[in-house]
């Protein structure tokens, strides 16, 4: 059971990593070749030697986008499968569709408020190994944060606590976890001297790639789901 | 259309029981995920020199991915510069 799940994962995160590379192709690339015809402007007199050409790495971005979707699926599946039962929720659309959702919240949303997506040039090449484990860090921490709150908003339900009461009450939990784990990791120093709408524009295609890729995990990952259990009922029934 | 199909047959069965079917994940899955972690991480993360401490002398092959997938990770959000 947890195989197939890990299987439709997999099937739902590589046609999702296509999709978002298809929206980052066509919204995000024009963005990245301005940043790094900024790059080699500033760059001056010493050029760096590329591996690839742009028009290789346009195509490495699809092969990135659908093989991190395909991971990412796969994980996905893994958490869907134990949290299959655990979730409110009786169909698997409504249910897969929320996992990503809060997925996103975990992976892409809070974390870029603190460490929002930056285009080549931005950044000092020096400091790279600790922003990496500070961003990682950052989607741990996070994703950690909403499965408190959403284990603090089963304990209150169970409790009997009153839904509007409830949810203030996670509100503020999860506000004060978040607000903790910004306050605990390192500061990015200003982007300066970048054009700031170039900057966000970027910004908004990185998040809208991101948003394509976890709306289509839980869009194709839940449809897969709910083709299955349309299926006539060959498989043995749980225990 | 999909509505109408029938209610799930676990509906009016209590959580605990529901959870009671479902035993904690097998061993492989633990691996599996280890797994799927590991490849996200070396697809993602900035370069062969920050997996040195990892992998030693063979780190340098993965600049090559890296830069292969330098739009994708730019994208994706993922510090790279
Ligand atoms: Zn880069």
């Amino acid at each position: 059971m947890i195989a197939a799940y890990l299987r439709r994962g997999l099937a739902a995160g590589l046609m999702a990593g296509l999709l978002a590379g298809l929206f980052a192709f066509f919204v995000g690339e024009s963005a990245l070749d301005r940043a790094i015809a900024i790059e080699e402007a500033s760059a001056g007199g010493h050029h760096e030697e590329e591996i690839f050409s742009r028009g290789t790495q346009k195509v490495g971005l699809f092969f990135a986008t659908g093989l991190s979707g395909a991971t990412a699926g796969g994980i996905f599946g893994l958490a869907f499968a134990y949290f299959r039962e655990r979730l409110s929720s009786r169909r698997d659309l409504i249910r897969s569709v929320s996992l990503a959702g809060a997925v996103f919240c975990g992976m892409v949303l809070i974390p870029a408020l603190k460490y929002p997506a930056n285009p080549p040039s931005v950044g000092d090449p020096e400091t790279i190994g600790a922003r990496t484990i500070a961003y990682f860090a950052l989607i741990g921490l996070s994703l950690l944060a909403i499965l408190a709150a959403w284990q603090l908003s089963r304990t209150l339900r169970e409790r009997g606590m009153s839904a509007p009461v409830r949810r203030l009450s996670v509100g503020i939990g999860l506000a004060v976890m978040v607000v903790a784990v910004f306050l605990a990791l390192p500061a990015v120093p200003p982007a300066e001297d970048f054009p700031a709408g170039l900057l966000w524009s970027f910004r908004l295609a990185a998040l809208g790639t991101q948003a394509v890729l976890w709306a289509g995990i839980g869009v194709l990952f839940g449809l897969l789901s709910e083709r299955a259990n349309a299926e006539p009922k060959r498989r043995e029934q749980p225990a | 259309m999909k509505s109408d199909r029938g209610e799930d047959p676990e509906k009016e069965v209590p959580m605990e029981k529901r959870l009671a079917h479902h035993p904690s994940p097998p061993f492989w899955s633990w691996m599996a995920l280890t797994l799927l972690l590991l490849t996200l991480f070396v697809l993602l993360s900035a370069s062969g020199a920050l997996l040195a401490p990892l992998l030693g002398e063979t780190a340098g092959t993965f600049d090559y991915l890296h830069e292969f997938a330098h739009d994708g990770r730019h994208l994706l959000g993922v510090p790279c510069h």
